[in-house]
């Protein structure tokens, strides 16, 4: 069930102009009881995935419902897992301890079984799920590449996308890899390729979050940006604006931007709420994203067509 | 000295690279160095000149080599301290977990308010054993178990190696206080977002100045590094190291430091820079360390073969010291040092200072020496010219020599000549060096004149009074301040002397009555034990008759009188802080980035002080001391986590208990606080008063001063800090005190002023004060709207000043006379009479002039 929520968020109106407005803002309410944190739509925005503290355990919400259905309890499993394209499966990591040591598997839940299966066990490096195709998933080693799925396990995939593995900012084209320094030596976070798989959006740690193309040549810059992520259409990224003193997190709201970094606004602007890691809808007209205090909300955007 | 053959061996000092026997191969690490950039979330010491930043980064690189050479692979969130390298809390996680780490140890110090100096280990959690429910997730310990099993071992470990005081091993759900709405409790911001275990370490504190110094040794953090580096191997199950670190603290037993240091630590005593600690083992050396010049006295030889080794250390103008050490089994190994000054002795200070020329003749002469003095020898060598008979007094130290005139005084008014000839002996035999040039055997001497007798009652120091004289728009909520010029006796401080009338309303108000002695001053405060009443006459009233200083010099026996009005009342009155409770809220001043030019600043909650009001219990003491030499001065005492909301609608205000040091002082809020638009600060206010006194800033209405934000408070508004800053009238160094924190609005303010029943004739209220030197105020009420003249006349009848004032209202007023007749001239002292004419009336009264 959702709610919505009225006396907390200020509902922010803008005159900008490509930039969506914001409609409403809902608080879903679980049918369990806890905190959960970064949301993500499934590929038809009826569901949602979430965690709890630390990446704990994988939910999943059902916004039609209002229920809540516990895919894993695994350490873990909350740490980015996607859905398949036609949403019966889910991927997702499952984390191990043994001497000191993190062993990670990737697994797979199948809807129709109600059950998770090995994909891939216990590899000392193994990154969560890189992009979906539609015979399973792409993950990486630490040494290969490989698209794995209920029937499928091969290397050197022919397809394209950029990660982020140990921080190196990396676009794998069919079987190979090449680094990237579109900002120069450092380290890269939230890398992701444009829905036209010709641009790319990373944050350079300390210097910001840009969009460049496959030859590194820097497109738009957008300053202090956390955690952003592309619209599917494709228009705008959303992200993240975080403060902290060292030691606790004081402050976030969520923001937008064109793509192309010359229109940027702030979609909440709340005085006790930390809103965290949007994540948009398969349709581009909603976001979601987690408070610090583990609530979800589904932000609706008025999108001028 | 003993003689050595300077031959190194590498046998007793391994080489770390090649002689690591743990493997961590397997093992990926992610080290976090805290803060970052010298900016507004890092730590800055001004006392010490030492930041976070830096220290955490010098241990989290020394970290990162110690584990690699282990075989680990590492990574770290910063390697250099820009601006840039100051990364969201968000980032770093993001920056861990993508780089898939094992173990995620983010390096930090800690600090509190100068006095602590314990290790504390932090991770996500509740306290190990403790099981409760957060964010709606039932937890037992840590989260990550790992964490909790690392914690200890690590906190142990930096304890052994820098013999902090204590160690402490918590969650940070259990040890924060932070909450959100729902009661969840928050914690440490670098844990939460990470997908392994994590730990915080707060090795020690550096906001103690002996361990911030010792921060500022890289070798210090080295040790630190070694520390941690080998709490993995003790958590992995690996073997332990073949080879042990010997770290010391080399202290001059006969300085002490003017900061403060933890009693049993050692810490009192001064550190020696530029020391050289040489390394024996067989009569061969084995490694020389060369100590730095940052005041920390340490010196640090790592991966040394357990064996015995000799170990002299030396600096210039000490004798070296010569020890044998052994070095078994355990890993952290200490060994200080206390070095003796090879200087001969010298005359450090003086009570009273060399040329004084009013040195109170009943006090005693004092006299520091820089060493450990020959009792005896010191006595056959001093003179005192003309002669007196001396009582003579060490502290256990022989240090301090406290001579006491045995005729209760010195004879007054008299040049006096000090002289101790270069005979006098100390530190080991050495003769006094007197002039200070280094070379023992001359005299120090010194003249001081001494004071008169005192025969001078006390006076009233009109210019300290508050309310000061026929002040108008006094807070309610007011204590009344009356400093005299000198020490009063205690007899007949008490409401038969000191007294608070409502005139308005013609009575007593009950008061209680404080004596109070700042700087050879007393301070009379009169506290009303209810709050006055709004828009009010009042008279403080002194009965002088009885009151004497400690000498027996009696005031003069008359009533003194001194009028003031009040301002409108409260409408509200709420307290942000009383300083009774979660005083930890107040984050040391040298925390602040914003604190600088001082030398040392420090807080504490105090009982030695307390507001008299509103049954008060604590109150924060602020010790301070600024650094003249630097061209800004700041102390920014704030809090975290922050408090209430309010607007600009509000007046701020704090009782601050003043010791008439002239430092300023102002508030400082966040404006706008969800907008990040920065601080606004009151205007300053000189802190010139003596005892309690109210300091309000009325937000929409003083104006603001000028720091970071723009001058405009118009958002939501937080206290943010107490600010003092430092001026050339004001002293550098001393204390002062703040009590009940509050926000209040007032009632509507009338506009007429306060009065008293409109009489129906002429009324005169007499003068005050009478007698007077050089002006007097003549009090009288009158019937209806009319002007009035006031006219002085000799006691003769003669007039010689008269002047008339434009029309006055009906009620309560009063007229100044400043003893000058109508040429402008000083009149002589003696008897006057003033007359009141209206119109209507006349009225007439006598008043004494006296110079």
């Amino acid at each position: 069930m959702k709610k919505t929520f009225i006396f907390c968020i200020l509902l922010v109106t803008y005159v900008y102009g490509a930039l969506p407005n914001v409609a409403s803002i809902d608080v879903i309410e679980p049918d369990i009881q806890g905190a959960f944190y970064y949301p993500k739509f499934s590929p038809d925005g009826t569901r949602l995935l979430m965690t709890k503290e630390q990446f704990v355990g994988l939910w999943e919400f059902d916004l039609r419902t209002g229920q809540t259905l516990l895919i894993s309890n695994a350490p873990g499993a909350g740490y980015e897992p996607v859905y398949s394209k036609d949403r019966d499966r889910i991927y997702y990591l499952q984390d191990t301890f043994e001497k000191g040591r993190r062993y990670r598997s990737l697994m797979e839940y199948h809807r129709n079984t109600k059950g998770s299966q090995v994909l891939i066990e216990k590899e000392r490096l193994l990154t969560h799920p890189l992009q979906v195709t539609d015979h399973g998933v792409i993950t990486r080693t630490q040494s290969k590449v490989l698209l794995v799925g209920k029937d499928t396990k091969s290397e050197n995939p022919q397809t394209r996308f950029v990660h982020t593995f140990e921080n190196r900012l990396t676009l794998y084209e069919n079987g190979k890899e090449r680094e990237l320094y579109p900002s120069g030596r450092g380290n890269y976070v939230w890398a992701s390729l444009s829905p036209t798989g010709d641009k790319i959006l990373y944050h350079k740690a300390g210097e910001g979050t840009f969009i460049c193309d496959l030859q590194e040549n820097i497109l738009a810059e957008f300053g202090y940006a956390n955690a952003p992520v592309w619209s599917p259409n494709g228009q705008w990224i959303a992200y993240m604006k975080d403060y902290d003193d060292g030691h606790f997190i004081t402050e976030s709201e969520i923001w937008i931007s064109s793509v192309d970094g010359k229109e940027s606004a702030p979609l909440t602007n709340t005085k006790d709420i930390i809103e965290m890691y949007p994540q948009w809808s398969p349709d581009s007209k909603a976001l979601t994203f987690h408070d610090l205090s583990g609530h979800i909300y589904i932000m609706k955007l008025h999108v001028t067509e | 000295m003993k003689k050595f053959t300077f031959f190194f061996i590498i046998g007793s000092l391994f080489s770390t690279s090649l002689l690591f026997s743990q493997n961590l191969s397997d093992f990926r690490i992610y080290i976090n160095p805290g803060h970052g950039g010298h900016d507004s979330d890092d730590r800055f010491i001004s006392a010490t000149g030492f930041w976070e930043s830096e220290g955490n980064l010098a241990k989290g690189l020394h970290l990162k080599r110690l584990l690699e050479n282990m075989g680990a692979t590492v990574d770290i969130s910063r390697t250099t301290n820009n601006t840039s390298d100051d990364l969201p809390l968000s980032t770093i996680s993001a920056l861990a977990n993508n780089f898939q780490a094992d173990f995620f140890e983010s390096v930090h110090s800690n600090g509190f308010d100068g006095k602590l100096n314990y290790t504390l280990l932090l991770y996500r959690g509740w306290d190990l054993g403790v099981t409760a429910v957060n964010y709606g997730m039932t937890v037992t310990g840590a989260l990550y178990p790992l964490s909790g099993e690392m914690a200890p071992i690590m906190a142990n470990e930096i304890y052994r190696a820098h013999r902090t005081t204590n160690k402490h091993v918590r969650g940070d759900w259990s040890f924060y206080d932070w909450t959100d709405a729902q009661g969840n409790k928050m914690g440490l911001g670098v844990l939460r977002g990470l997908t392994m275990p994590g730990n915080l370490s707060e090795g020690s504190f550096h906001d103690y100045v002996p361990e911030s110094w010792r921060l500022k040794n890289d070798n210090y953090c080295l040790e630190e590094a070694w520390a941690i580096a080998h709490s993995f191997v003790l958590l992995y199950d690996q073997p332990d190291f073949p080879f042990r670190n010997l770290s010391g603290i080399v202290r001059d037993p006969l300085e002490t430091v003017s900061y403060y240091s933890i009693a049993g630590t050692g810490d009192d005593k001064k550190p020696i820079n530029n020391l050289v600690a040489s390394l024996y083992q067989n009569d061969i050396l084995v490694d020389v360390y060369e100590g730095d010049n940052e005041n920390n006295g340490f010196y640090l030889f790592d991966s040394l073969a357990p064996g015995t080794y000799t170990l002299i250390v030396e600096a210039e103008h000490y004798y070296p010291d010569t020890q044998d050490i052994v070095i078994e089994n355990t890993f952290f190994n200490h060994k200080d040092f206390h070095l003796i000054s090879s200087k001969p002795p010298t005359v450090l200070a003086t009570t009273p200072l060399p040329l004084e020329e009013a040195h109170p003749a009943w006090d005693p002469i004092i006299l520091c020496f820089s060493h450990e003095m020959d009792t005896a020898s010191v006595r056959e060598n001093l003179i005192l010219e003309p002669e007196e008979a001396l009582s003579f007094s060490w502290d256990s130290a022989l240090r301090v020599l406290t001579l006491t005139p045995l005729d209760d005084t010195l004879a007054f008014q008299t040049s006096y000549t000090l002289t101790i000839h270069g005979n006098a002996l100390g530190n080991r035999g050495k003769n006094l060096d007197g002039n200070g040039d280094g070379i023992g055997g001359d005299a120090f001497t010194f003249t001081f004149i001494t004071s008169a007798e005192d025969i001078t009652p006390p006076a009233l120091s009109s210019e300290y009074m508050y309310p000061p004289i026929s002040s108008e728009n006094i807070e309610t909520d007011v204590v009344i301040n009356l400093v005299f010029s000198e020490i009063l006796a205690d007899e007949n401080i008490d409401t038969s002397h000191f007294k608070l009338q409502n005139y308005t309303e013609d009575r007593f108000e009950e008061v209680d009555i404080i004596h109070d002695i700042i700087k050879k001053r007393s301070i009379v405060s009169i506290v009303p034990k209810t709050e006055l009443s709004p828009s009010s006459i009042y008279r403080t009233t002194v009965h002088q008759g009885g009151l004497s200083d400690l000498f027996g010099n009696t005031m003069y026996d008359r009533t003194r009188a001194y009028r003031f009005n009040t301002g409108s009342g409260y409408e509200s009155k709420q307290t942000l802080d009383n300083f009774q409770t979660n005083f930890s809220k107040w984050q040391s001043p040298n925390y602040s980035g914003s604190t600088t030019g001082i030398i040392n600043a420090s807080i504490e909650q105090s009982t030695e002080k307390v507001l008299p009001l509103f049954n008060s219990t604590h109150s924060m003491k602020l010790m301070y001391e600024f650094d003249v030499s630097q061209s800004a001065h700041l102390i920014r005492e704030y809090q975290t986590p922050q408090a209430a909301t309010f607007n600009n609608t509000y007046i701020l205000q704090v009782y601050i208990y003043g010791e008439g040091n002239n430092i300023s002082f102002r508030f400082c809020v966040d404006d706008d606080i969800y907008g990040n638009t920065g601080h606004e600060v009151s205007p300053w206010v000189k802190v010139d008063w003596y005892g309690w006194r109210l300091v309000s800033w009325n937000i929409s209405q003083d104006g603001t001063g000028e720091w970071l934000g723009d001058g405009s408070v118009d958002g939501t508004l937080r206290m943010d800090s107490f600010q003092f800053t430092w001026h050339d009238d004001a002293n550098p160094s001393g204390v002062l005190y703040l009590d009940e924190l509050r926000l209040v609005t007032k009632c509507e303010t009338s506009l007429e002023p306060p009065l008293a029943e409109i009489p129906h004739t002429l009324t005169l209220h007499g003068n005050y004060p009478n007698p007077f030197n050089p002006v007097t105020t003549i009090a009288f009420s009158i019937p209806e709207t009319q002007p009035v003249t006031l006219s002085i006349y000799t006691i003769n009848g003669t007039l010689i000043y008269r002047s008339t004032t434009g029309i006055l209202p009906a009620g309560y007023h009063e007229l100044m006379w400043n003893g000058k007749n109508q040429a402008g001239i000083d009149v002589s002292s003696g008897e006057y009479i003033y007359r009141i004419e209206t119109p209507t009336h006349i009225a007439s009264g006598k008043m004494l002039f006296i110079k």
